[in-house]
């Protein structure tokens, strides 16, 4: 189970070493196109990197609409939460 | 007719990638042939050796272009850079449509294919394939790169014809200038060493198997002791330009293409014709307007294999007689694929340049037809040369290149 700042803290680390970013510059208000330059096939890569390392699946069109690092913190911090309940319930 | 003259080359090798000092390393004899310890692990791969290149750094390129690019289209973005260094081509020539890109590899990349079929038959699943896996598999992957790396906006083409695509790239791109529809060509070839490659070779009977004790006595040829292919990696690019260009900017000329020919031998896919490689080297000098005699040195293809080495020595006599001093590389690179073309020219320029030619490494009793062999650095001097590469499926490419007088 992870609590929502380790969640955060793990996309960031993706963000850094999978698209080369200087880490000062993976905050939540970055505009991933016009601040990070990552594009269309980035997010392709960034959703594999995201589901390789959280066990969710994303939804590809939420994905593609993603303007800023913020809105992905919220995206999956909220469907980790999500899958955590799933466990804790069954377990 | 359009005069199309070098200006610059850049290599990637298992030798290293700075033209002169790869061609020093020639003379003294270097071999980049090592055992490559992952091919031990394969089951049923009898090769053990093989030629990586070392200290290649991929850093060099953005990573918004090399995202996309498999290790081959690195290493050909590395050695077109260094030669358009060398060239001193200004930047703003690339979009002016007039910059052409002719350049190609074996296959896409193996290793991007590896990685896709790993990715779908352990899971079942596409879900966890990247989105660039298709950019570093589909066959223009170095072209295109090329092109999207430097902003060239003129023709691309991707020769596809395995061994002979750095050549062949020559070839193309020198019928383009001669055509008129660039200034400028990028051509060569790029190959990333691989299971794929080594096992090629290996199931036809072609690929030196062993050698573990002294990977750099292989691969031998023209040796009665050749015992097949040693599959190696690299890069080539020689960079064309009509020769008003060149002189418009005033460019330092490294030579002069004279003639390109091919041919394909059309009767067997992995066993080559005499026939057929005299005829590209006949339809090369025809298309140069030189006869044999005017040719001071014949760079061979020869890659080590039994029958390929004495079908290329019987063909290159039936031209050349037995005068004209003959040698390959294959014994110092092992086998760059589709880079080994390129490569070659770029020595063969410097052996003019210096007068000096590289002998064939591993070369000790040689039992091919009479051709003017020699296994040490032999001091002559060179007008103009030859280059020979074949392939598999018949291809036979021969390119004529010379002083720029």
């Amino acid at each position: 189970m992870q609590d929502a700042e380790q969640v955060i803290a793990e996309l960031d680390a993706i963000l850094v070493n999978q698209f080369e970013l200087e880490a000062g510059a993976v905050t939540p208000e970055a505009r991933l196109r016009e601040d990070l330059d990552l594009d269309s096939l980035d997010a392709a890569d960034l959703l594999i990197a995201i589901e390789k390392r959280f066990p969710i699946r994303l939804d590809d069109e939420a994905v593609r609409k993603f303007t800023t690092v913020g809105e992905i913190h919220t995206y999956v911090r909220e469907l980790v939460a999500a899958a955590n309940q799933g466990t804790a319930a069954v377990g | 007719m359009t005069r199309v003259v070098v200006t610059g080359v850049g290599l990637v090798t298992p030798l290293g990638s700075d033209p002169d000092s790869v061609f020093d390393a020639l003379l003294a004899g270097a071999s980049g042939i090592e055992v490559i310890p992952a091919f031990a692990a394969i089951e049923g791969l009898s090769v053990r050796v093989g030629g990586p290149v070392h200290g290649f750094e991929p850093q060099r390129i953005p990573r918004k272009f090399r995202r996309s690019m498999a290790r081959m289209a690195q290493y050909a973005a590395s050695a077109a850079a260094d030669a358009i260094a060398q060239a001193q081509l200004p930047d703003d020539r690339f979009g002016s449509g007039r910059v052409a890109v002719v350049a190609g590899s074996t296959t896409g990349s193996p290793e991007a294919m590896e990685e896709f079929f790993r990715e779908y038959i352990s899971t079942g699943s596409v879900r966890g394939v990247s989105g660039t896996a298709f950019l570093r598999v589909m066959s223009h992957t170095v072209a295109a790169h090329l092109a999207l790396v430097f902003g060239a906006t003129g023709p691309v083409h991707s020769p596809g014809c395995a061994c002979a695509v750095s050549n062949q790239a020559v070839g193309m791109g020198y019928d383009l200038l001669r055509l008129g529809r660039a200034d400028v060509a990028l051509c060569g070839g790029a190959d990333e060493l691989s299971l794929l490659g080594a096992v090629t070779f290996d199931v036809v009977g072609a690929a030196s198997r062993g050698w573990l004790e002294n990977p750099t006595a292989r691969p031998a040829p023209f040796d009665r002791s050749r015992d097949g292919v040693v599959v190696s990696e690299g890069a080539s690019m020689i960079l064309l330009e009509t020769l008003e260009h060149a002189e418009e900017r005033g460019a330092t000329i490294l030579g002069e293409v004279l003639g390109y020919g091919e041919s394909c031998d059309a009767t067997h896919m992995s066993s080559p014709e005499p026939d057929g490689m005299s005829l590209a080297m006949e339809r090369a000098l025809g298309d140069a307007g030189l006869a044999p005699a005017d040719v001071d040195y014949v760079n061979a293809h020869a890659t080590g294999t039994l029958v390929g080495d004495a079908a290329e020595a019987l063909a290159t006599h039936r031209v050349f007689g037995s005068t004209i001093p003959v040698s390959s590389f294959k014994g110092h690179f092992g086998h760059t694929l589709a880079a080994c073309g390129g490569i070659e020219i770029a020595m063969s320029l410097l052996a003019m340049k210096r007068g000096i030619l590289p002998p064939t490494r591993n070369l000790r009793d040689p039992d091919v037809a009479d051709i003017r062999l020699f296994s040490e650095p032999l001091k002559t001097p060179v007008h103009r040369f030859v280059s020979n590469n074949f392939a598999f499926g018949g291809m036979n490419v021969s390119v004529v290149m010379g002083r720029f007088t």
